[in-house]
């Protein structure tokens, strides 16, 4: 039986739908510029109806569920667009402190270094007699050996460092599982007496895509709202809580395990993945390579070397040139750098004789490398070349799914950004039957008004 | 389709970021005036540059190698040169002497060959740069020693053999050197200088066969300096090779590391206007929403 009292009601419960609708707005606008927030949405809907003689009467608004509005589909593809994004930016920026360091093509590279060396030596098959020109075989050689030592050494720097880069990195996988952890529980208990969290949800979600980027993670949803994540198999939060994990090294590898088990967890992408695979397998393979150079280059001179004679010297001096059998341990001998006589240019003795100076600085171009199908320089200039298209790769990868974040970013953006434009015509709807509902209190007024004055 | 705010600003931060990215670029390889700064700028380029830098340095080593080589041989020629004027010399001495001369002035021929003896030795002992160029390799000690009492002359203890050779071009060397052995007979020369010095000096006519001979050993050393004269204009040549050479590496080089200009600039440009359009263009649309026409 609805009597005036009724519509004084649904005046009411229209009064709060609308002003709930305005705070929603207002919530809106308030987060406009809010990063990882989704707009919300109040569900009004007409409240049960009372059955009268003749049908129904209707018994006003009611908000039924305010909500954000999100897809989650979206979402995955983000995350894993941005683990294959962290893995490919982390690699290019990397190695492009390796390029740096190699500093090619350039008049102060290795490579530069290299020719000059095996010029000296020609300059020495032209005057093997003079001082000055065994001089700067010395000096172009101890250059040389500086290069090799701190390439190698830069490298070996650039290696260390990695390793707090990746702690770093770790640490701030920690933070991020431990706050995804207690958000998860805010959420399920939240969801536990009835309400949509959204916010919380949102700043979830947020949480979820800053650890994508770092670490390649799948994230599984419950009925109840909960959401477990892992890496490669091992579950590293949850409303249980979370697993801290640490960087443990093995050698010249590094892995991440567990904090407590101890049990590798693998992580083949995101910045973590990248700086990793960089670490264990790119660095090492340069530096093996680099190594091989200075080995080939060591070796070769040395047996010219020791078979030439110094000059005064009838008798084959049988000193090296070079000490050392690595990147980093070359040196120039130092007896040889003690004495310039003692510098091999001639094959029998004879001070004009250059053989020996003009067959080691033919060893520039001597097919030693690679199964000997390549000379040392040949196999220094590609190994810039690798340089060079490993970071082209690295940074057309991460080029790539930039664009393909920013296509998702883009479509998330239509479905859940705050549109001001769209929220003040909302709040001008709201504002309206706000107007119109308390003119329905106004009016119910005067009625009992009329009635009382009734006599 | 839905367009927020967050649409519009992020797809004109991501065009104008775009933008200047490429304007960067262009900007350094207008700076540097190379396109290829760093190895990842081309790959491919980035090898081919440090081959052909290191080919220009060789092809520089081999112009100063050759640059060497030319003047170790002209100052070869030069003495071989000079030792031939000093038979042709001798020969004209002996043809006077064998011609209507008393016994007694035979003595003032022998003093004038036994200074020419001097002359011979010390044009066989040139030395160029501090080396002796008629050591053979032995570049250090003088090929030719007189003996004190004048009475022979010996070739060095050490040895006057040994051929000198530079390398001049890619797996290419060259004979820069003629031994003293060779362009002397080694001592044989001065030995026929020092037996008719001592016939005149002893009375004795210079014979027929004497004469022929040092027409012949005159023949000889000349032919020995158009030898060195052979030498030189083949390094002539090499020298013509390595500076055409130079040039072309030079262009290639110049072809995979040089900007271009004019491209780039045209480029940059570009790239200027498409930002100012942008900029304008975010300009008007950014800032209006619903509310500027709300009262």
């Amino acid at each position: 039986m609805a009597g005036i009292s009724t519509i004084l009601e649904v005046a009411r419960r229209a009064l709060m739908g609308q002003r709930l609708g305005m705070n929603t707005t207002s919530h809106n606008i308030a987060n406009a510029s809010t990063p990882g927030f989704s707009r919300q949405r109040v569900d009004l809907v007409a409240s049960m109806p009372l059955p009268v003689q003749g049908g129904y009467i209707g018994t006003g608004v009611l908000a039924d569920h305010i909500g954000r509005i999100r897809e989650r589909f979206i979402d995955q593809q983000i995350r894993s667009s941005n683990d294959l994004l962290g893995d490919a930016s982390a690699q290019y920026s990397i190695l492009s402190q390796v390029e740096a360091l190699v500093n090619e093509p350039s008049d102060v590279g290795l490579g530069n270094a290299l020719n000059e060396f095996f010029l000296a030596f020609q300059n020495l098959a032209v005057r093997p007699e003079e001082s000055s020109s065994r001089n700067a075989v010395l000096q172009q050689g101890t250059l040389l050996t500086q290069k090799f030592y701190s390439l190698n050494n830069s490298l070996t720097q650039l290696r260390d460092n990695l390793i707090d880069d990746v702690k770093l990195k770790i640490q701030k996988v920690n933070q991020l599982t431990k706050e995804l952890s207690d958000l998860d529980i805010m959420i399920v208990s939240a969801a536990a007496v009835g309400s949509d969290p959204s916010d919380l949800k949102d700043s979830r979600d947020l949480k979820l895509e800053e650890l994508s980027r770092l670490v390649n993670t799948k994230v599984s949803e419950d009925e109840r709202g909960s959401i477990m994540v892992s890496v490669g198999g091992t579950v590293i939060s949850s409303r249980g809580g979370a697993v801290a994990l640490r960087v443990q090294v093995t050698g010249s590898q590094i892995a991440i395990v567990g904090d407590i088990s101890g049990s590798e967890v693998r992580a083949p992408s995101g910045e973590l993945g990248g700086a990793m695979k960089i670490y264990n397998t790119t660095l090492p393979d340069y530096m093996a390579k680099l190594d091989q150079i200075a080995a080939t280059l060591i070796s070769r001179v040395n047996t010219l070397h020791s078979g030439g004679r110094g000059l005064g010297s009838p008798a084959p001096t049988g000193l090296n040139f070079f000490t050392g059998t690595t990147a980093q341990s070359i040196a120039v001998n130092s007896s040889v750098l003690s004495n310039t006589d003692n510098i091999a240019a001639s094959a029998d003795g004879a001070p004009g004789n250059n053989q020996t100076a003009m067959a080691i600085a033919a060893v520039q171009n001597e097919k030693l490398m690679s199964g000997n199908s390549i000379s040392i320089s040949q196999f220094y200039n590609g190994w810039v070349s690798t340089i060079g298209a490993s970071i082209n790769s690295a940074e057309g990868t991460s080029k790539a799914q930039e664009l393909v974040l920013q296509q998702m970013e883009n479509q998330r953006n239509q479905v859940s950004s705050v549109s001001l434009d769209e929220e003040m015509v909302n709040l001008m709807k709201y504002q309206r039957a706000f107007d119109a509902a308390a003119r329905v209190v106004a009016t119910v007024d005067d009625l009992f008004q009329t009635i009382l004055d009734m006599r | 389709m839905r367009v927020t705010e967050t649409n519009i600003a992020d797809s004109f931060l991501n065009s104008v970021n775009k933008n200047r990215e490429r304007i960067v670029q262009l900007q350094t390889q207008l700076a540097t005036g190379k396109r290829v700064n760093k190895s990842s700028d081309d790959p491919q380029a980035a090898e081919s540059i440090l081959r052909l830098k290191s080919m220009l340095s060789l092809n520089e080593q081999y112009q100063k190698n050759v640059g060497d080589a030319q003047s170790v041989m002209e100052m070869t020629e030069g003495a071989l040169d000079s030792f031939a004027n000093v038979l042709l010399e001798m020969r004209e001495l002996v043809t006077r002497a064998s011609n209507g001369t008393h016994a007694g002035e035979l003595g003032i021929y022998a003093d004038r060959i036994d200074s020419l003896l001097d002359e011979a030795v010390n044009i066989a002992n040139t030395k160029f740069g501090g080396k002796y160029i008629f050591g053979g390799t032995q570049t250090l000690d003088a090929p030719f020693i007189m003996a004190s009492d004048r009475s022979a002359v010996t070739p060095s203890p050490k040895g006057i053999t040994g051929s000198i050779q530079f390398p001049v071009s890619e797996g290419l060397s060259q004979v820069v050197n003629i031994d003293g052995q060779e362009a002397f007979q080694g001592t044989a020369i001065f030995q026929a200088m020092i037996q008719l010095r001592d016939d005149l000096r002893s009375g004795q006519f210079p014979t027929v066969a004497q004469k022929d001979s040092i027409s012949s050993m005159y023949d000889y050393v000349l032919g020995k300096g158009s030898k060195a004269g052979s030498i030189l204009q083949s390094l002539d040549a090499l020298n013509t090779h390595l500076t055409v050479q130079k040039t072309q590496l030079e262009g290639l080089l110049s072809i995979q590391q040089d900007a271009d200009v004019a491209e780039s600039i045209m480029k940059l440009k570009h790239d200027e206007i498409m930002l100012d359009a942008a900029l304008n263009t975010a300009s008007r649309i950014l800032p209006k929403t619903l509310l500027d026409y709300l009262r």
